[in-house]
């Protein structure tokens, strides 16, 4: 074992290097320039630098540095003042650390998964379950205004009195319920429908186009109506904001906390949240008396569509509804033995003495390229507008 | 005028008039080996008396000397050890902390990844070192962050309960926030990079780069980037001359006249070329800049030329999509390596004269940087 090391030595003030010999005892360094002896003790000493494999040594005390490019000197410090050896690191003990690369890969994926697929959701149940419904209707109300910003409201008055009308109707099956429910129908040949949370219902006119009586249409409103009593949609945002964020921390990608603006794309609820908001729906329509048959009616149809779209009968954009509202075969049946679970009654019809025919076409002037019957309806609702 | 390579030492004359002042790349006609060379700008009346007695035709600096050649002043390259698998074990571990800590780890394993980056840097025979700690940026981070509130709440605040005009007050902040972070960053990691026993530190302010930035940007804006050859020199200038190691000034002597006819070819070729002329532009601009930056008797020459900007660019655009991102330290690695074998450092320092500077800069800009997501190379 050696008892001098060569170093250099930087004393702080100049960039001029010195070469030095140093010696070790149990409590300290001695540092030998130019014939003088200077004593740095051990506990005063940070090692800066060293460790990784053929890395230099570096030590340093105040303002003054030691570099030592010996691998060996660690080692009998070890030996020589094991008081302070935990000081310092061995440069000869670093490895390429392959065992803690997959380690913490591992780990790393595991916490991930674990986060995804157990944290979040139980973090947005407790939230969801929690949160006051003056939130919901704030939070909701940004979303709308979203969407409100970009696209155009229907401006209809028929349409307007229609689907209130509905809303009312469905509204006063539910007593009690801590919402305000508002209705929004935009211009927009998509069909399909939002519920954001504390009771903002979005209705595009594509989708009112594409129903065959009102009841169809109150079978959708009950249906996104629970989404919002349910709260599916406020569980949707908070489990998209919170992904979100989960991503942004995994990417390192910190502006994804502040890009906080979400689309409606964000309300998209999975398959037993829609089977709940089924089910729930169509009991909310037979509690207020409007015949369940509709809304079976028009899920059909969607479904319909869905198989013999190449046959392009119905208009491409249902697409858009069946991406947002996963409608599978499944679905259809379920709702129709329902159906047959509903004791049949006679059901007054829901808006009697309105063409729903010509009410439903006022927005947008029928649909574009239709048969020449809508054509001449749509002439009639374009009187109408102006 | 000679010129020989330095390859298969073919020797040529040339019209020392046809060649420009700058650094320019020459294919030897005969071997096929590219190299860039320069003439010496200096007129000969200038240079010192032991030098008049030598012809007067300007002398060619080759800037891959030939072999066996003597030469007077050392030429040196910057070494890089570090490893992309330690630089992997660094993010995994370092990502996996900042997980379990819900992200306040981050800024420890990014002092650490930096330390380890520095300290794998060899020049003559030294380590740079790296002193800061994960404890200034975190702390940098919290100030930032409170320094964004108030930039943009007071604004909004205003704004809303006020009067909607104070809006307005956004938009100085805007062009505020960009100088602030970048000057401050520099500042920062400057005054905690430590080579051969001495400090690096950054003497600019944010007022003076602020002047530089409006101007530059209307000027650029105006003249339809005509005027971004000046505006990168004022800029290369402000960033250069400011940069101390220890008490020893950089210096930069590039003007913008010099690049002009190299922008008016990247901006002509930049469209046939589908914006692959860029590269070439930015080497001739890496190259020009790194000769005219001196450091009391040291000068940098920068070797590399667009292709190998071009292959290296793509290499690392394949390292990332081909690993999905997992190959990202060896993106740094190979990063360093382009610098550090491409640029040289000619003289010496006469260690001696160089003073220690007082270690200053805290890490508020070094924040701002990170949430801006500005990062400043080494």
């Amino acid at each position: 074992m050696k008892s001098f090391w060569k170093a250099f030595y930087y004393d702080g003030r100049t960039a001029e290097r010195h070469e030095v010999e140093i010696s070790l005892s149990p409590e300290a360094l001695c540092v030998k320039k130019d014939g003088k002896e200077a004593l740095w003790r051990l506990d005063e000493v940070d090692q800066t630098q060293g460790f990784n494999k053929g890395e230099p040594v570096r030590l340093e005390k105040g303002g003054e540095a030691l570099i030592i490019n010996d691998a060996e000197f660690v080692v009998s410090l070890y030996s020589m003042a094991p008081a302070h050896a935990a000081r310092f690191k061995r440069p000869d003990r670093m490895g390429r650390g392959v065992l803690l690369i997959s380690l913490s890969a591992f780990l790393t994926i595991a916490i991930g998964l674990g986060v995804y697929f157990w944290a979040i959701p139980a973090m947005v149940r407790v939230a969801t379950a929690n949160i006051p419904p003056s939130v919901e209707d704030r939070l909701g109300r940004s979303y709308v205004s979203g969407l409100t910003g970009m696209v155009p409201q229907c401006t209809s008055p028929e349409i307007i009195d229609s689907t209130d009308r509905i809303l009312k109707k469905l509204e006063s099956a539910v007593p009690g319920h801590p919402y305000d429910f508002k209705l929004y129908v935009l211009k927009n040949e998509t069909v399909n429908a939002f519920a954001a949370p504390g009771g903002h219902i979005v209705l595009l006119s594509g989708l009112i186009e594409a129903t065959e009586s009102p009841e169809e249409l109150a079978g959708v409103m009950a249906h996104e109506m629970q989404h919002v009593l349910k709260k599916h949609s406020t569980q949707a945002i908070f489990k998209d904001l919170s992904t979100g964020v989960l991503f942004s921390f995994a990417f390192g990608d910190l502006q994804g906390l502040s890009g906080a603006v979400r689309t409606m794309e964000g309300l998209r609820y999975g398959r037993n949240l829609e089977e709940e908001a089924d089910k729930k729906g169509m009991e909310l329509l037979v509690r207020a008396g409007i015949d369940p048959e509709g809304m079976v009616g028009f899920f059909e149809y969607l479904w319909e569509c869905e198989c013999k779209k190449e046959k392009k009968d119905k208009k491409a954009s249902v697409l858009e509804y069946l991406s947002t509202h996963p409608a599978t075969e499944n679905r259809v049946e379920y709702l129709k033995k329902n159906l047959g679970s509903v004791s049949p009654r006679n059901y007054e019809p829901l808006l009697p003495g309105v063409d729903w025919e010509r009410v439903k076409n006022s927005c947008s002037g029928g649909p574009p390229g239709g048969k020449e019957k809508q054509d001449e309806e749509a002439q009639k609702t374009d009187e109408v507008d102006t | 005028m000679k010129i020989s390579c330095p390859e298969c030492r073919h020797g040529s004359d040339i019209d020392p008039k046809k060649v420009p002042t700058r650094t320019v790349t020459a294919k030897c006609p005969k071997c096929g080996h590219r190299f860039p060379f320069s003439v010496d700008p200096a007129p000969p009346e200038a240079q010192p008396k032991d030098e008049a007695a030598k012809p007067a035709e300007p002398r060619v600096v080759p800037f891959i000397r030939p072999k066996g050649g003597q030469e007077a002043k050392p030429s040196r390259n910057i070494s890089f050890h570090g490893e992309g698998l330690s630089l992997l074990r660094l993010y995994l571990v370092s990502n996996l902390l900042t997980v379990l800590t819900l992200g306040v780890y981050y800024f420890w394993g990014k002092a650490k990844i930096r330390r380890y980056i520095y300290s794998s840097t060899e020049f003559m025979g030294e380590r740079f070192s790296y002193s800061g700690t994960g404890k200034e940026l975190f702390t940098g981070w919290l100030r930032a962050t409170a320094v964004m509130a108030v930039a943009f709440g007071v604004p909004k605040a205003l704004s809303s309960f006020v009067h909607p005009g104070f809006g307005v007050l956004v938009v100085p902040v805007m062009f505020m926030i960009v100088p602030v972070a970048l000057v401050g960053a520099w500042r920062y990691r400057l005054s905690r990079t430590d080579w051969h026993g001495a400090r690096f530190s950054f003497s600019g302010t944010v007022k003076e780069y602020l002047k530089i930035h409006v101007k530059g940007s209307l000027l650029t804006l105006i003249t339809l980037g005509f005027y971004s050859p000046y505006f990168h020199v004022q800029k290369e200038r402000f960033w250069r001359t400011n940069t101390c190691y220890g008490t020893a000034r950089f210096d930069y002597t590039g003007k913008g006249e010099d690049l002009k006819k190299d922008f008016l070819k990247a901006f002509l070729l930049f469209i046939p070329t589908f914006g692959l002329y860029w590269f070439w532009y930015k080497a001739a601009v890496t190259r020009y800049d790194w000769e005219h930056t001196t450091q009391g008797g040291l000068s940098f020459k920068f070797s590399a030329t667009g292709r190998q900007f071009l292959t290296f660019s793509i290499g690392n655009l394949l390292l990332l999509a081909l690993s999905l991102g997992f190959a990202y330290p060896w993106v740094i690695t190979r990063s360093i390596r382009f610098t550090s074998e491409h640029l040289t450092v000619e003289g010496d320092i006469e260690f001696n004269k160089v003073g220690q500077t007082a270690q200053h800069g805290r890490a508020v800009g070094e924040g701002l940087a990170g949430m801006l997501d500005i990062d400043m190379a080494l």
